[in-house]
């Protein structure tokens, strides 16, 4: 059979296609007929041949397997330092054999290859980092990804993550018109401890406009309120746009070329109707990538940069609290051992290190901030990136890939765990549940709120 | 006096005392009872698994699963379902303080009953990551009054006949006592009106002489007959009291004096102060610790 | 002298089985059928003791208890809540014991016979 009901090379586009292969409980029937799914050699060759550049076929070539990269894996570690988890062995038997063999790979092939792509690499890119070479196995995993996709061989959940930013320009089933009333919605439920609250909406030319993380509209949404009272608080000239406020890319993480680039011409569109100063993120490491760093490729900006300055909820936080604007009082800092989870996609992708180290500094009362050792840009991915969280057929490895964190965050002696990423704060959310040793875990808004001085034009009146 | 009641249950023996009351309120009122239940809460990632609350164990939630929700509320509350009771079950997945709120913000009920959780049953992982517990965080966002069940001895044991107002004379107390007053009015009952002296503050260890304390108690009810006497009029029968101790523990005995089938107060300080699962305010305390229903109203 | 107990149930079997309960072990008893009727009952007969049912037609038990309360002759009158509904203890928080039903006839009689000496 070559193109299955549930499983095909079709993408999925509308809310209804979203529904259908939601139905498919678990995906069991996705993954059963994706083994009878043909792999389509001429589309794979020609897709290589116009997309594949030279950076990646001089790393395919020039990787000396020297193994330096074996130890830098956490994957590698972390399962008994199999030989068969050396990064530089991951690419060149999945990628570089679909290279040598010019697309004349089998369905089985495919499959193991997808294993490999999704469970044994959360793009971290940490291996780049000691290879002698400069090979980031991370950003050819990501190619790898994109021809999967194409093939059809990619997780269930990706599948729909990817459709849901092809319906819905969001992660999840959240429209426009659910974004613009949940973000009212939590400003009416704090307006009566911070008076003047509001959320502006489609303002031209503010100073900020923010973008978030339909998880946070859907589940959690009072990290809208907490952005919209920090904003206020710091007397930012703000807005949120009705459309195009989704900063996530889930379709970064299947590999899904096409979606991640109308997911962020969608936030581009955006700044270039409101043209605010700059754009702020919320506190997620993947979007941030996907949006500030890879998003100007796949939108073809010939400067390759987003529309306008974008940056890090970290990076506003720390030039806030470094210029005054926002102020803590110092007995409220945090008075406890904690330690800091920063995202690879900030900190590897994006060198943010300073910042978070700024915010500590503020928020946490001297002595108490341990950092986790590798640290800064060397630190280990949570376990869950790259899509690695969400992934069913892969839990098991998942779990096991938590292990890592766990033992760093033990080390620490911190109970307490501050996280600005989304996917590092469900890794560790679920690494809790897994394992149980005993910490909490945060973003850093809500422990902004707790320990702000409030301005006296936000004091409530009684 | 309810038209629409939305309860939210575990559909567990947590609930059980919390149902009682659910559905005979709304049949004894005539309301439409909205039944809703929040069977998950979101778990790994973006991914569709979700921590079942009752059972502590991760299912992928999808439209049979719902469905299938569904179903066991409706065969769990099957007796009290029979005889044409309006009513209406809906399932949801998310945080379950948030889904509520949510869920009254679309329905706008006049009234939100919330029953014991499971949460005091088990320790989840979910409940580290927000402050404060379901109660507490319905309790102070909702719009709408809300009437907690936490104790079986504050269960439905025949009606609402006798209410204990109590004030401490602020301005939500004031919007509480408008409440109080309607619902006496319209239910034909007594309606206690009390104050509680806090004999003791946090930030003055010293307590006062019990003239000073009787001093005081003249002085409140001077108050109270002041504030509440002129509306009071209207009813039947009403009394007016002031005690002096803990206030939430004042609150409760003299609800218990004077049989009282119902407490109605207000909750006024809306901020989630603590990390702490105790419950923080008076109001939170009596919830507790009453042996009959309290009402709570924050604005 | 006989000790006297009133039976408040709306179930007869209920109030024919504990009538002759009682009656078999030399009390005196009468038997009213919801709160109304047993508040007139229990202001003609003055009873030592009350056994009290929980959910009844009209008017349940507790709302009783209360009116009883405001009678000075029957405020300091015993009471036993006898009840299936779960947490009956409860109901009542000064009966002076909650019996759920179904109940054990010897149970019974052993608080009775404490409380009536």
């Amino acid at each position: 059979m070559p193109e299955g009901t549930y499983c095909n090379k079709k993408p999925i586009n509308t809310p209804e296609e979203v529904n259908f292969l939601l139905s498919d409980s678990s995906g069991t029937k996705y993954y059963e007929e994706m083994t009878r799914l043909d792999v389509d050699t001429e589309l794979l060759v020609s897709t290589i041949e116009k997309t594949m550049k030279t950076r990646l076929k001089t790393w395919l070539e020039i990787c000396a397997h020297c193994g330096m990269c074996a130890d830098s894996c956490f994957l590698y570690q972390v399962n008994g330092k199999d030989p068969k988890q050396v990064p530089a062995y991951k690419i060149q038997s999945t990628l570089g054999e679909i290279v040598k063999r010019k697309g004349k790979v089998t369905n089985a092939f495919m499959r193991h290859a997808m294993e490999v792509a999704w469970a044994q690499c959360t793009c971290c890119n940490r291996c780049g980092m000691y290879c002698p070479h400069g090979i980031d196995t991370g950003i050819m995993f990501g190619y790898l990804r994109g021809l999967l996709y194409q093939q059809g061989f990619v997780p269930w959940e990706l599948k729909i993550g990817a459709g849901m930013h092809r319906a819905y320009r969001a992660q999840m089933d959240v429209t426009d018109a659910d974004f613009v009333e949940t973000f009212e919605w939590m400003v009416e439920e704090y307006e009566d401890d911070y008076p003047g609250l509001t959320v502006p909406v489609d303002v031209e030319d503010a100073d900020i406009f923010y973008t978030v993380n339909a998880r946070e509209v859907k589940h959690y949404p009072e990290d809208l309120a907490e952005a919209a009272v920090l904003f206020h608080a710091a007397g930012e000239n703000w807005t949120i746009a009705s459309k195009g406020w989704e900063q996530t890319s889930l379709a970064m993480f299947a590999g899904d070329w096409a979606a991640c680039k109308m997911q962020v011409e969608s936030v581009y569109g955006a700044m270039e109707r409101l043209k605010p100063k700059r754009m702020v993120g919320t506190e997620c490491g993947h979007a941030h990538r996907a949006t500030v760093i890879e998003g100007p490729y796949w939108a073809g900006r010939p400067d390759g940069r987003p529309p306008v300055e974008s940056i890090h909820y970290v990076e506003w936080l720390a030039q806030a609290l470094e210029s005054g604007k926002l102020k803590i009082d110092p007995d409220k800092r945090i008075q406890e051992p904690v330690t800091l989870q920063d995202s690879c996609n900030y900190i590897r992708n994006h060198g943010l290190k300073k910042a978070t180290r700024t915010i500590m500094q503020h928020i946490v009362a001297p002595g108490y901030f341990i950092e986790m050792s590798p640290n800064k840009e060397h630190n280990y991915c949570c376990g869950g990136g790259g899509g690695f969280n969400g992934i069913g057929v892969f839990r098991k490895q998942r779990n096991r890939a938590l292990l890592t964190k766990r033992d760093q965050i033990l080390a620490t002696g911190a109970q307490l765990v501050i996280a600005p990423c989304h996917n590092c704060w469900d890794a560790i959310r679920d690494l809790e549940e897994e394992y149980e040793i005993g910490i909490r875990w945060s973003f850093l808004k809500p422990l902004i709120i707790k320990m702000l001085v409030v301005p006296d034009h936000m004091k409530p009146e009684e | 006096m309810f038209k629409k009641i939305l309860f939210a249950t575990s559909a567990t023996r947590a609930s059980d005392h919390a149902a009682r009351v659910a559905f005979n309120i709304a049949r004894a009122y005539h309301a439409r009872l909205d039944i809703f239940h929040v069977l998950g809460v979101p778990s790994r990632g973006y991914s569709q698994v979700v921590v079942d609350i009752k059972t502590r164990e991760r299912v992928d939630v999808d439209d049979d699963y719902m469905a299938w929700v569904q179903d066991e509320i409706t065969t769990y509350y099957a007796d009290y379902l029979k005889n044409g009771l309006d009513y209406d079950i809906h399932v949801a997945v998310g945080l379950p303080a948030r889904e509520i709120l949510r869920r009254a913000r679309e329905t706008e009920p006049d009234l939100i009953l919330l029953g014991g959780s499971t949460e005091e049953e088990h320790d989840g992982v979910y409940k580290k990551t927000v402050a404060g517990t379901t109660l507490q965080k319905v309790a102070r966002a909702a719009r709408c009054p809300v009437l907690v069940v936490t104790r079986p001895a504050a269960s439905f044991w025949g009606g609402i006949s006798s209410i204990t107002f109590g004030t401490d004379f602020s301005k939500a107390s004031d919007k509480a006592f408008e409440f109080a007053l309607k619902m006496a009015l319209t239910l034909n009952c007594e309606l206690h009106v009390f104050h509680a002296l806090a004999i003791t503050s946090l930030s003055s260890e010293r307590l006062m002489s019990q003239d000073d304390i009787e001093q005081k108690i003249r002085e409140k009810l001077r108050v109270i007959r002041a504030r509440y006497e002129p509306r009071l009029k209207t009813l039947k029968q009403y009394t007016m009291e002031v005690w002096e101790g803990i206030p939430y523990m004042e609150i409760v005995k003299y609800a218990r004096e004077t049989h009282s089938d119902l407490i109605i107060m207000a909750h006024h300080s809306r901020k989630l102060e603590t990390d702490d699962r105790a419950f923080g305010s008076n109001v939170e305390q009596v919830i507790v610790r009453a042996g009959c229903p309290v009402i709570s109203i924050n604005r | 002298m006989q000790k006297k107990i009133l039976i408040i149930d709306d179930d007869p079997n209920i109030l024919d089985y504990l009538s002759a309960l009682f009656t078999d072990n030399g009390y005196d008893t009468q038997v009213a059928p919801d709160a109304v009727k047993g508040l007139e009952t229990a202001r003609r007969f003055e009873p030592d003791l009350i056994t009290l049912d929980i959910e009844m037609p009209g008017e349940w038990g507790p709302r009783f208890y209360r009116q009883m309360m405001q009678i000075k002759e029957l405020k300091n009158t015993p009471v036993i809540v006898i009840s299936g509904l779960s947490g009956n203890e409860h109901a009542i928080p000064k009966a002076i014991a909650a019996v759920k039903k179904p109940f054990d006839r010897e149970e019974l009689l052993r608080i009775v016979k404490e409380t009536l000496g």
